[in-house]
């Protein structure tokens, strides 16, 4: 036998229906706002990174020290017990080491990395979509939320965070 | 173009202040019943303190029929006292979403200019 259609039911399901659709969406933006950067975007991180520390290691490195005599001035070491304290990754940099010190950090990050990355403009798509697709659910919420009110029913209430730009919306 | 409607968010704003009184109701509604449960329960208290002389079967049977009345008594006042608890419990949380919504409502009417006189004293 047929199930005798209820539409008051079926426009609370379809409410519920709606609202878990937003929380997934919700969730969706989360986990897409806090995925990884790409490759790339790694590479670039790390280079600017040891490009940084090596001129702060170049600012104290004195290299004229290691030829001075001895006895003459001070830093006759180069001053490199204090780059070497101060900076360890900028000293391997100022040493000729940059590439492979930058090479093993994109390795580390990439091995540490969980999940799908993206690049920045991958992620703002990413992220524009998803909001086109919140703001389309929520429209579909309010219309039917105003069809359970136009049945009478004025007991539903919307959501805390509902859009203002979404509920306040005249008849069209 | 997206045309706002000032009725719309002067519902939302009523909907705000009718979930207040409902709540200033529930509120006083649940003192009261907070009274009737006391005072139930301190007329079993007394009862359960009181000297009483037993002399016959019938005295035993009132005492029994005192006991079970003030105990039920408690017991419908308890009742009593957690529905008004979860009325008051509902209606801060409907207090809670129309407020939110409200507020929500009147920025964006005022940050886009249409914010109607009469519900800005509503404030």
């Amino acid at each position: 036998m047929l199930k005798r259609k209820n539409p008051l039911r079926d426009l609370l399901a379809d409410i519920e229906s709606v609202r878990a659709k937003l929380v997934d969406l919700r969730m969706e933006r989360r986990h897409v706002e806090r995925s990884p950067i790409s490759q790339q975007e790694i590479g670039e991180r790390v280079a600017r990174i040891v490009e940084e520390r090596e001129a702060e290691a170049r600012a104290l490195f004195a290299p004229e020290g290691l030829s001075r005599q001895d006895g003459v001035g001070f830093l006759d070491d180069g001053n490199l017990a204090a780059v070497e304290r101060s900076n360890l990754i900028g000293a391997l940099a100022l040493l000729g080491l940059g590439d492979t010190v930058r090479q093993s950090l994109v390795a580390e990050a990439t091995a540490a990395s969980s999940g799908k990355s993206y690049s920045a403009d991958q992620r703002s798509a990413e992220l524009i979509r998803i909001d086109k697709d919140f703001a389309t659910q929520e429209r579909i919420e309010e219309a039917l939320i105003r069809s359970l009110e136009d049945s009478g029913v004025t007991s539903m209430l919307r959501r805390p965070d509902a859009n203002p730009a979404i509920f306040l919306l005249g008849e069209t | 173009m997206a045309t706002y409607s000032p009725s719309r968010l002067r519902r939302v704003v009523d909907q705000r202040d009718a979930a207040r009184a409902s709540l200033k109701t529930a509120n006083t509604r649940l003192e009261e019943t907070k009274l009737g449960f006391r005072s139930a329960e301190r007329a079993l208290q007394d009862f359960e303190r009181s000297r009483v002389d037993i002399r016959s079967e019938r005295d035993i049977a009132k005492f029994d029929a005192d006991l079970t009345r003030l105990s039920k008594a408690v017991e419908e006042a308890s009742e009593l006292l957690a529905a008004a608890n979860r009325s008051r419990d509902e209606a801060a949380e409907i207090v809670s979403v129309t407020a939110s919504l409200a507020h929500s409502g009147i920025e964006f009417a005022a940050a886009a200019g249409w914010l109607p006189n009469d519900i800005r004293e509503r404030c």
